[in-house]
């Protein structure tokens, strides 16, 4: 290897055998350190890549191993830290405020750029001599030790002061400078680390971005003790004067968007240049003025909660939730208001007379209700629980009043499913059912409804009235989701009895007589007791023969295939279609089975009077005149009888009107409403008794597994295991005595509070 | 030649710790980058520093850092960077080297 000519300032000719240790810290000086602090005096970094890095690390190096040496060393770098900072103090004494942050930040950074550098010359004294010495730090310890010492417990109280005054122009407004204060952060966070380290970092993503020199440090001593306390107080105190003055300035809307836009401005400032370990603290503080003292006046506002719910200002509203969310024990303020407001707009349909007369309107209305306040819970809210339930009790306390509603929403479903949902698309019946089945939900008669519901599902299977079948499936589905299996088991089965009949018909028409046994064409449903509403007629009615040999032909088809069950008539849910030769011209007449029985009569004799009929169908009196009586009446005059007036006596003669006519072949007779609505009130009072049966049930399951229970326990089971409807505690207690007297209970003896099962 | 100290400097010998001669001088500015790989192993290798590096790898015999040069050299041996390793290599690695790369 051969040595070249030297350039100037590259290499030095030294010896490091002969070299004493004040010419190796010489040429470390002249070398290195002064360039250094040149470059923090001009910007201008002469040497900063210089080969005399290597070989001032060389010196090191050379005298490092020997502990007279390198104390010596270690001294010098010590001396070079505490004469910088020395000297930087000299001026940093004279200034304050927002002078002084900044000198101090440009020192804080300056003094960290030769702490990196010094470190790298005389890092190998950390090899050994820091290691293994108690009263000597580790370099960049010691390096932080004479800044802390030097300046920071100088101007500490000076420094905090002016930072927080510094954040306080900021919030209102001013600008200020972020790099500064980022710095001075920076330094609080690490003065008092015991284990410093300056790092080089990117100070972008990019490789080739410029390196940032900075402290890294877990200490936050300072900046806890000094800084963030002081800062906590000061933010408080801020806040407080300010909220006092919103309060009386602002309307509801405007001061929330004043807190949103406080808390927004507090959150980029942890971003932009505090510590992130000030989160927690900051925003509690932030908060408790912004939002826990002021949630309470901002609900109670004339501007505020309730006359927004009013107006439906739903952005507000959706702001103030946002806003009380980071409090959410503030959240039911805001319930509270939401609640009286539900109820408010659902009173208002359902005390309107106007509605009640009008069951359809009524139910489309509370729908809407209730589409609108889902939306608003689902928009403004978030769907958050507390609001959910919230909603729920509001219209749930007005629509459980009575049982009204659950009876209009079960007309309504029939007449959707009758006609509404003609010609809908899928889509569209989902959504309808959807929000019948919503609304159902909210229900506490739910039993009304269910058996509202069924009675007319019957009559919508049995008379062909349903739109469609994939409605109807739908609706079933759904309400099995809402009230389980259980309670719809017997819709379920109504629908099965259907398919089974269908089947069964197919395979009579495929018999001898190819289902019209007589010349008579029928189509039977077969039907499970008790699935059904309808009831086998109490009254033996005498069918007529041609009905008879029907009814017999069925009965050996159907007996043939099932043994041992036993078919019973329901004459009446029947329709019968006859054609009639005594008239103008032929006509087609669409009767009810007992009509047509009291026209069969004809068949044999000119004239027939009411009593006769009665006798000869065996219908009861009442029952027989209905049916008869709508025959004369002047729409569908097909009888005449020689009485006067509409009425119909029993002994009135009746003929047929051989001059009765009608634009239509097919003429549908339809019947005289039964007096008084019977419908309704019968509804209302069936539900009652099958209640005390739900209830029974209820009571004699629970006691057989537990065998002995207490008067509140029972109850409590009770209430939980019926679903469908809300039992009254005096309902339960009475069906308790009930059970006890018909002994499948019994008091305990002890304790009379207590029940024990009978087995 | 400036002189240190007081001039009476007894003359040229080489000494261990004295890396000036055992380093060709355009390797001497990339020094503090092995030093810093020796303290800390970190390292990011460029067309610029890789050369030197394994030349100061080589001369050093840190075996860990040579075979990372030579790792590094290949990865980052693009159309660009070629020029400036190629002629890094001609003047700072002498044939044997030049042709493990």
């Amino acid at each position: 290897m051969t040595t070249k000519p030297v350039a100037k300032g590259d290499a030095i000719d030294f010896n490091l055998e002969t070299m004493t240790v004040e010419q190796g810290l010489h040429l470390i000086e002249q070398e290195r350190v002064q360039p250094l602090l040149t470059y923090l005096r001009t910007g201008v970094f002469e040497n900063r890549n210089n080969m005399t890095f290597m070989k001032a690390y060389s010196v090191v190096v050379q005298f490092g191993d020997q502990q007279q040496h390198s104390f010596k060393l270690y001294s010098y770098y010590k001396k070079v830290i505490q004469d910088y900072c020395t000297e930087a103090m000299s001026s940093l004494a004279l200034v304050s405020g927002e002078e002084l942050l900044s000198a101090l930040a440009d020192l804080w950074e300056k003094n960290t750029i030769l702490v990196f550098w010094m470190q790298r010359v005389f890092q190998y004294l950390d090899r050994f001599f820091t290691k293994s010495s108690t009263e000597h730090p580790d370099l960049f310890k010691a390096a932080l030790q004479c800044f802390t010492d030097t300046v920071y417990s100088k101007v500490k109280d000076k420094c905090v002061a002016a930072m927080v005054a510094v954040v306080n122009r900021e919030r209102d407004g001013y600008e200020i400078n972020q790099d500064v204060l980022r710095l001075l952060v920076e330094m609080l966070c690490t003065v008092g680390d015991t284990g410093p380290k300056v790092v080089k970092q990117k100070e972008g993503i990019d490789k080739s971005s410029a390196d940032r020199l900075l402290w890294q440090s877990q200490a936050r001593g300072s900046y806890k003790n000094d800084f963030e306390s002081s800062l906590l107080s000061a933010t408080q105190e801020y806040y407080r004067n300010k909220v006092a003055g919103w309060m009386a300035a602002y309307s509801c809307p405007i001061f929330l968007a004043e807190i949103q836009k406080r808390l927004d401005d507090e959150e980029s400032r942890l971003s932009r240049y505090l510590d992130s370990s000030s989160e927690t603290e900051l925003k509690r503080v932030v908060q408790m003025e912004l939002i826990l003292n002021t949630a309470k006046q901002l609900v109670e506002m004339s501007t505020g909660a309730q006359s927004m719910f009013q107006n439906q200002r739903y952005e507000e509203l959706k702001l103030m939730y946002r806003i009380f969310r980071r409090e959410p024990t503030m959240l039911p303020h805001l319930i509270s208001v939401m609640e009286p407001y539900i109820e408010q707009r659902c009173s208002r349909i359902v005390e309107d007379q106007q509605m009640i007369d009008n069951p359809p309107t009524y139910t489309e209305r509370v729908l809407e209700l209730k589409k609108e306040v889902d939306d608003m819970v689902v928009s403004c809210f978030e769907s958050d629980t507390g609001f959910q339930k919230g909603r729920n009790k509001g219209l749930e306390a007005i629509l459980n009043k009575d049982t009204r509603c659950a009876k209009y929403l079960a007309l309504f479903s029939d007449l959707q499913l009758k006609k509404g949902l003609k010609g809908r698309n899928e889509d569209e019946v989902q959504s309808l059912v959807n929000q019948v089945v919503g609304l159902f939900a909210h229900l506490k008669d739910k039993d009304i409804f269910l058996d509202i519901y069924k009675s007319a599902l019957s009559r919508r299977l049995l008379n062909k009235l349903s739109v469609s079948n994939d409605a109807e499936d739908c609706f079933i589905t759904k309400l099995k989701v809402e009230c389980g299996q259980q309670a719809i088991q017997k819709l379920a089965s109504m629908f099965t009895d259907m398919a089974l009949s269908d089947q069964l018909q197919e395979e009579y028409m495929k018999g001898s007589h190819s289902g019209s046994p007589g010349g008579v064409t029928h189509e039977v449903r077969v039907l499970q007791t008790n699935a059904w509403p309808e009831k086998a007629d109490d009254a033996p009615v005498v069918p007529c023969q041609e009905m008879l040999t029907c009814i017999r032909a069925y009965e050996a088809f159907y007996h043939a295939k099932h043994n041992g069950r036993k078919l019973r008539w329901i004459y009446n849910m029947g329709q019968v279609e006859i054609k009639c030769h005594g008239l103008a011209r032929q006509h087609l007449l669409v009767v009810s089975a007992y009509q047509c029985l009291a026209l069969m009569l004809f068949n044999h004799r000119k004239e027939v009077t009411l009593k006769e009929v009665c006798e000869a169908t065996k219908l009861p009196e009442e029952e027989c005149r209905r049916q008869v009586m709508s025959l004369t009446v002047s729409r569908h005059k097909v009888l005449m009888h020689d009485g006067t007036g509409k009425d119909l006596s029993i002994d009135a003669k009746l003929q047929v009107n051989s001059s009765f006519t009608s634009e239509k072949i097919k003429v549908q007779v339809s019947l005289i409403k039964k007096e008084e609505k019977a419908g309704e009130t019968t509804a209302l009072a069936e539900a009652p008794v099958e209640r005390k049966h739900v209830i029974d049930a209820a009571i004699v399951r629970i006691m057989k597994s537990r065998n002995r229970l207490e008067h509140n326990a029972l109850l409590e089971e009770v209430f939980r295991q019926c679903t469908l409807f809300k039992p009254q505690p005096t309902q339960i207690k009475s069906q308790i005595e009930h059970l006890i007297e018909r002994e499948f209970l019994k008091r305990d003896e002890k304790n009379r509070n207590a029940y024990i099962y009978l087995p | 030649a400036t002189c240190l100290g007081d001039g009476d400097s007894p003359g040229f010998r080489v000494h261990e710790t004295d890396l000036s001669h055992i380093l060709p001088e355009q390797v001497w500015p990339f020094f503090s980058q092995a030093l810093d790989y020796i303290y800390s192993e970190e390292l990011v290798l460029n067309d610029e520093n890789a050369v030197p590096l394994l030349r100061c790898a080589d001369a050093l015999q840190i075996r860990s850092l040579f075979l990372r040069c030579v790792e590094g050299i290949n990865e980052i041996l693009t159309i660009p960077s070629a020029p400036r390793i190629l002629s890094d290599s001609v003047s700072l690695l002498g044939g044997p080297l030049a042709d493990q790369i």
